[in-house]
Order: C-alpha cells, then sequence, then structure tokens
C-alpha cells in the first residue's frame, strides 16, 4: 500500500511509541484529537460523551498499537475505534429511551422567525438522523459532515465503495422521508 | 407531490457540489440538473443544514489536557490490569466447596490410615530388642505375643493391628515420661527413675551390672 506524507509520519510516531517514547503518541493525540472530536459529538450529540468517548479511542489506540495492521491509514483505523465505541453509547442510550442532545442555540440574532424556523428544522432533522439504521446514519455522516470520500468511508466501515454508496442512497431517500412527514405532521398541527 | 428522482449519478455528487470539490464542467452540469430538478434540490438543502450543524468548540483548555489524560487513563489501565491477574491466579485456585470438602475428608481418611497403619520402628523405638520386647512378662498376656520366635515381618495384618495398639498403648507413657524428662534430667533422683523401670528391665539393669563386678574382680 502507498502511504502518503503524512501516513509516513503517523508510521515514525507510532514506532517511536513502541520503542517507548509516550511523547510521540502524545503528538498523534493532538494531531487526531479534534476531528475525531468532531466525529464524535456528531455521532453522540453531547459533548461530555463525547470527551468521554474521545480518551477512550486513544487509550484503546494505545494499548492496541501492536495490532494495527497498516492496511489502512492510522486516522482511518481511529476512526474506527471511534465508531465502534460511539455506537456502542448510541445504543445504550437509544434503548434506555436516553439520547441527551445538546441544544446548540443560535447566537446571531434568535428573535427572527427565520432563525426559529432554521432551529426548529435544525432539531427535526437531528430527530431525524436519529431515526436512521446505524450503518446509513455514520456513512451520511461521514460523507457530509466529515467530508470523507467513498473510497474512506469504505475502508472505515470496512464495506465495498458501492456498499458505501448504497448507504448513502438509502439515506438520504429515508431522511427525506422523515423529514417530509414531520414537515407534514407540523403543518397539520398548526 | 415531489417526484423522486432517479438520477443516482447526480445525487452522488451533490456533496462534492456543495463542498465545491467538482471541477467546472461537473458544477455546471449538476446545476442544470438542480434547475429543473426539485427533489434534488430539497436534498441539497438537507445536505447544507447537515454540513451546516456546528460542533461547539470544547475550549483550549481541553484539547491541551488531552494528552496527559489518555495517559494517566492508560496508567490506570495497566494498573488495574496488573491487580487482575493477581485476583484472577487466586481465582484459578477456587474451587466449589463440594470439591473443597471433598478434598477435606480425602486428607483425613489418608491421615487416619496412615496412622493407623504406622508400625512401631516408624514411630517409637522401643529400648529393647524385638524378640526380648516379644519375651516380656506383659506378652503373656498378650496372645498375640505369644508367637515369641515370630518376627514382625510374619505378622499377619490383624495381628499387626493389635500389635500396633498394644505398643501404641505401652508406649505412650514412657515416650511422655521421657519428654518431661529430657527438660529435668539433671534434676531426677536416680532411685525415682531406677523405680519407674519395668521388671525386665531392672533385671537386665542388674545383670549388667553383675557383668561389669564379674569383669573389674577378675582384673583386680
Amino acid at each position: 500500500m502507498k502511504h502518503g506524507p503524512s501516513m509516513d509520519e503517523d508510521l515514525e510516531l507510532i514506532r517511536r511509541t513502541a520503542n517507548g517514547e509516550r511523547e510521540a503518541f502524545d503528538e498523534l493525540v493532538i494531531k487526531y484529537q479534534k476531528p475525531l472530536y468532531s466525529l464524535l459529538y456528531r455521532m453522540v450529540s453531547n459533548h461530555e460523551d463525547a470527551a468521554d468517548l474521545l480518551q477512550k479511542t486513544f487509550v484503546k489506540a494505545f494499548t492496541g498499537l501492536s495490532s494495527f495492521e497498516r492496511r489502512s491509514s492510522f486516522k482511518t483505523w481511529l476512526y474506527q475505534i471511534a465508531i465502534n465505541l460511539a455506537k456502542n453509547v448510541y445504543r445504550d442510550r437509544s434503548r434506555a429511551g436516553l439520547v441527551p442532545i445538546d441544544d446548540v442555540v443560535i447566537r446571531k440574532n434568535p428573535r427572527t422567525i427565520e432563525t426559529l424556523i432554521a432551529k426548529e428544522n435544525r432539531l427535526l432533522l437531528r430527530r431525524a438522523l436519529a431515526g436512521l439504521p446505524e450503518k446509513q446514519r455514520i456513512t451520511l455522516l461521514l460523507r457530509i459532515q466529515e467530508d470523507k470520500k467513498f473510497e474512506e468511508i469504505a475502508d472505515i466501515m470496512k464495506c465495498s465503495i458501492g456498499t458505501a454508496k448504497a448507504n448513502y442512497h438509502h439515506a438520504t431517500k429515508r431522511l427525506k422521508a422523515i423529514m417530509g412527514d414531520d414537515e407534514k405532521s407540523r403543518k397539520a398541527g398548526e | 407531490m415531489t417526484m423522486t428522482c432517479k438520477n443516482d449519478d447526480i445525487k452522488l455528487l451533490l456533496s462534492d457540489y456543495l463542498s465545491r470539490r467538482l471541477d467546472q464542467q461537473e458544477q455546471a452540469r449538476v446545476r442544470t440538473h438542480l434547475d429543473s430538478c426539485e427533489d434534488c434540490r430539497a436534498e441539497l438543502s438537507l445536505l447544507r443544514m447537515m454540513a451546516d450543524e456546528a460542533v461547539p468548540d470544547p475550549g483550549e483548555a481541553f484539547w491541551s489536557e488531552m494528552p496527559g489524560q489518555v495517559r494517566r487513563a492508560v496508567q490506570q489501565q495497566d494498573k488495574k490490569s496488573a491487580s487482575r491477574s493477581f485476583s484472577d491466579l487466586f481465582r484459578g485456585l477456587a474451587l466449589p466447596r463440594w470439591a473443597w470438602a471433598t478434598a477435606t475428608v480425602g486428607i483425613i481418611v489418608a491421615v487416619s490410615w496412615l496412622i493407623m497403619h504406622q508400625t512401631p520402628q516408624g514411630n517409637i523405638v522401643p529400648a529393647i530388642p524385638e524378640e526380648e520386647y516379644a519375651s516380656q512378662d506383659a506378652s503373656q498376656h498378650d496372645p498375640v505375643l505369644r508367637h515369641t520366635s515370630a518376627t514382625i515381618a510374619e505378622l499377619t495384618p490383624v495381628e499387626l493391628d493389635a500389635a500396633d495398639s498394644w505398643a501404641a498403648k505401652e508406649l505412650s507413657s514412657l515416650a511422655a515420661e521421657a519428654g518431661a524428662n529430657t527438660t529435668n534430667i539433671f534434676d531426677t533422683d536416680l532411685n525415682e527413675e531406677l523405680a519407674e523401670l519395668d521388671a525386665h528391665e531392672v533385671d537386665r539393669l542388674s545383670t549388667m551390672l553383675k557383668e561389669l563386678d564379674e569383669k573389674e574382680e577378675g582384673r583386680s
């Protein structure tokens, strides 16, 4: 597998970590903590869980460094760990009926009707996303919010590119259907 | 009602269109399609809403503390693994109650058997040779030990058990006294010691003394 410069840098840091240089792993944490936090936050929708999962992801990566097979990039491997951990939290919370969602307040001019409608639509969207099957939701998240190519999504989700695209299609179709139903219910209630 | 667009090719390009990652030709193609497709316009606005969803920044302190937090968590995990391996070791030795009970009973039975079947040679060695021991007065009262010509090896298990019980009875008091006497050996009166010897021992002792006297008389 041909490595890019970022991958080479990661491999060097991994090698140094394996030799006992803890500072090398600190560098990996600093490099990937923001994109990982962003992914985790979007998956669990609140800061506390996202922060906790971020720490656990790195701890698991550190302790399992010897099992990193280098078939994919280190970043992809981290994403896989993070997604697996977040899935468990999300499933447990969903079963218990508790999915805490931070209410991201739109701070600019919150009194205008447009802003309120936008806020309401955002809540509708989050509810709709939460209603998607797990693989579809994660695929959509990786594609739209994490800006991943389908090749990268396939790598992370350990599926073919065709499956990744199919999941994406189903996700957008279902999302539109849910949002459309929500919109109809909202209008009917007015 | 909005017709569902069947152009999957365009739909796959919508997110790249949103991020302006398409080349000019493809960008134009998608724009033209959007002009006439309500379904794709609705999908695009949904995708835009998703992309605009902000992730609140937890702050600089959060980012700067994360490497240290990870290190501490790893150290804690290492400590837990070490103590878990100790308790796993002990847990590995744990047996169900019935197994412990069976083992205990088995040990008691084995020890009892060993005690019951130990010969006098294995424990307290009598002060007198076996053949003389067998000819003591006490032996006259014991039917087993009347076989004065028999050696220990020729006795049957029943005879051995009987001999063992008799010997244990006879020797236990001697052993106790011997133990007591070793602490007061210099304080005991010789006459008291002589008084405690049995008849056979007294005879033997007097014979030995007579022999010694005769030897000395012979020298002188």
